[in-house]
């Protein structure tokens, strides 16, 4: 097993990356973990319009990409989190069910158990959510191809729900406001509940010690993912991640 | 023609949008969106042209399971009672 740390990245590139371990995680036959932020970037779902869901003429302004996930789910903003991505071969002795449901919980809860080592207190909602006191700390997304199961998913760190929303359409805009007031009492993050803030770093650093001590029997490597790595997985995927034809094919 | 839009949160599950055309109740365009899970996701068009050409009165969610079953496609999200639903809703409201 591989643990990979990585930094914040541009969406595509974060991606693009994902897609490449689903490669790597199937010709090496072994699960891959990474952790990593996004920078200035809307994901949006696999479904999703971006013309529908977007405010694009802000997104444009604020120099803030449009990605598609190769994932279903919603779109999202965010400035503060960790993202983890893990893939995990079809067949893999690790994964009890091939079954969605069953999968995202078996991923959720080893996310779940990594915040109670923090003292954070979680649940599962199913399909793909966490939810601390009621409130969404975490949303995930799975998908399978080249033989894996890829699942990646948000750990919100510090919420700022007017930015978060601020690239959203919201059907009609005269509701933002409610909108947005709505989301604040159902959304939180790590630094909402924790008495000290956690770093980005700092919050990678406990999710990779517990996944070590989590996976002893699997030989978890640490890896810092490299540059390079970054480089060939945007070439392999240039033009997917990073074109127009992918981000706004619907 | 004119496409009619129609969007639906799921009660316990995802928010499913449909852009549609009809001639009388046979569908003559559909395109699904939404923050739903399918899988495999490149089996959203193919589901789409399976019902482009039916009428409303044809289409029931036998029909539609069985489709998804013989592709083995799998919803996440939503049914195909919902798909139905969203579908008479455009048709009700040309």
């Amino acid at each position: 097993m591989k643990i990979y740390r990585d930094t914040k990245n541009k969406g595509a590139v974060n991606m693009a990356v994902d897609e490449y371990l689903m490669l790597q995680s199937a010709a090496d036959n072994e699960i891959i973990w990474r952790f990593s932020g996004p920078k200035n970037c809307v994901y949006l779902g696999y479904f999703q319009s971006a013309e529908q869901e977007l405010d694009l003429a802000k997104c444009y302004a604020d120099k803030i990409d449009v990605i598609r996930r190769q994932t279903g789910g919603g779109a999202v903003y965010s400035d503060s989190e960790l993202t983890y991505s893990v893939c995990i071969p079809i067949g893999h002795p690790f994964l009890k069910s091939l079954g969605v449901r069953e999968s995202y919980e078996q991923i959720i809860q080893i996310i779940i158990k990594g915040l109670k080592q923090l003292g954070i207190k979680a649940t599962f909602k199913p399909l793909n959510d966490i939810l601390v006191d009621g409130k969404k700390i975490s949303g995930n997304a799975q998908t399978r191809r080249h033989g894996v199961l890829l699942q990646h998913g948000t750990i919100l760190m510090d919420v700022d729900v007017d930015k978060m929303f601020s690239y959203l359409n919201v059907s009609d805009e005269k509701l933002r406001d409610k909108f947005v007031k709505s989301v604040k009492s159902v959304v939180t993050g790590i630094n909402h509940i924790l008495d000290v803030s956690l770093s980005f770093q700092a919050l990678q650093e406990h999710y990779i010690a517990f996944l070590q001590e989590e996976f002893k029997a699997y030989k978890p490597e640490v890896l810092d993912l490299t540059e390079a790595l970054k480089e060939a997985a945007s070439e392999k995927f240039v033009d997917k991640y990073f074109s127009d034809s992918w981000n706004f094919k619907y | 023609m004119n496409v009619k839009t129609f969007d639906y949160k799921v009660p316990g599950g995802k928010l499913l949008r449909i852009h549609a055309v009809f001639e009388l109740d046979k569908i003559l365009e559909c395109k699904i969106f939404g923050d739903f899970f399918m899988h495999p996701e490149e089996a959203k068009e193919g589901l789409e042209a399976f019902l482009l050409g039916k009428t409303l009165a044809e289409i029931n969610p036998e029909l539609i399971d069985n489709y998804l079953l013989d592709n083995q496609i799998e919803l996440y999200g939503f049914a195909s009672k919902d798909l139905i639903y969203v579908l008479k809703q455009i048709y009700e409201n040309l």
